[in-house]
């Protein structure tokens, strides 16, 4: 039983050996031609494609797709910078050309944007009224940071809590009594967050599915956010 | 032998002649040397099954590289390329890893 056995895999290895050596001997057989023909194409292709892929311009080998994405963040980018220069361009020509008044204008623009970031006039205009009711001072003052950070992101101009006028250096704290401290006055709930901007913008920006309005009620207040055609907030009362 | 002594001829003609590919090629030139490699595999293969056919491989090493080259291209016109591409990688490379297991055996008996 072990004799064939013994034979039959003795016979194996020969035969393997053989076809390994005729897989290595140098016979010019047409056979081998053949395949020589084919690894040298296949030796020449990838030395191709190694050179394609490691050349310095990465955009002769990105893909249709790749390219299209980036046509078209360049073309975005494009017509960006070209409504800038546009702009631009305007606001010089009227200042070579034009007098002193267009300077003038132009200036008082600029003052007009700055006092309303700085909060020094009284600003009026349509906006949104966030009111949180919290009468067991449940709110922290993150919370009402939180809601006015979040005005902010959705585009509000002007904010006040409570009659303070919320400004680039404004600051809010919790108070060592109850209550909030903004810019060091104390204020208690109910707090009535008013910002001017795009009210649409904003109430919807409050009333995100898990934002500030969830969180609160979460914490233990009443919100009532309501838009509003004509608000009036008063400029920063001066500290010194 | 001399297939062996073939492929680093073309790998040194290439680094020689230091050949560009066309730029409408180079989409479908990596997923053509996939397929050809993979052609190669499967030849090396028969050598050991003792079943090697030169016309055999000639005719599997072209269709590999052209259907390869084809389905590339016919994914990329329907916007389908990367994907595409993907997929034949995937496969190509199950195909050469199989036939590497079956060259391995005869090697080693494992």
């Amino acid at each position: 039983m072990s004799l064939p056995e013994a034979v039959l895999a003795a016979a194996r290895s020969r035969i393997r050996r053989i076809r390994v050596r005729a897989l290595l001997a140098p016979a010019g057989t047409p056979r081998h031609w053949v395949a020589t023909v084919l690894a040298v194409i296949l030796g020449f292709g990838i030395v191709t494609t190694w050179r394609a892929s490691h050349s310095s311009d990465v955009l002769t080998t990105a893909r249709p797709d790749q390219l299209l994405s980036l046509l078209d963040n360049l073309a975005a980018r494009q017509h960006r910078l070209q409504e800038e220069q546009e702009r631009l361009a305007v606001t010089r020509e009227k200042l070579v050309a034009g007098s002193q008044k267009a300077a003038l204008a132009e200036a008082q623009v600029r003052l007009n944007a700055l006092r309303v970031l700085a909060g020094t006039t009284s600003v009026k205009g349509p906006g949104v009224i966030v009111r949180i009711n919290d009468p067991d001072y449940l709110i922290p003052a993150s919370m009402v940071l939180d809601t006015v950070q979040e005005l902010r992101d959705a585009g509000a101009e002007a904010i006040s809590i409570n009659q303070v006028r919320v400004v680039a250096n404004s600051w809010v704290a919790d108070s060592a009594a109850s209550g909030i401290l903004v810019n060091g006055t104390a204020l208690k709930p109910p707090y009535t967050v008013a910002a001017i901007g795009d009210g649409r913008t904003m109430a919807v920006a409050m009333r995100i599915p898990g934002g500030v309005t969830d969180a609160l009620k979460v914490a233990g207040a009443t919100v009532r956010v309501s838009a509003s055609k004509h608000l009036t907030l008063a400029p920063v009362k001066s500290t010194r | 032998m001399i297939p062996v002594i073939g492929l680093l001829a073309g790998v040194i003609l290439g680094l020689f002649i230091k050949p560009d590919a066309p730029y409408w090629l180079q989409p479908y030139l990596p997923i053509a040397v996939v397929a050809a490699m993979d052609a190669v595999f499967g030849a090396v293969r028969a050598v050991f099954d003792g079943s090697f056919d030169d016309k055999v491989f000639f005719v599997s090493f072209a269709s590999n590289v052209t259907i390869a080259a084809m389905l590339v291209f016919l994914g990329d016109s329907i916007g389908v390329g990367s994907q595409m591409s993907t997929g034949i990688v995937i496969i190509l490379t199950l195909r050469i890893f199989s036939n590497a297991a079956a060259i391995r055996r005869h090697f080693f008996k494992a």
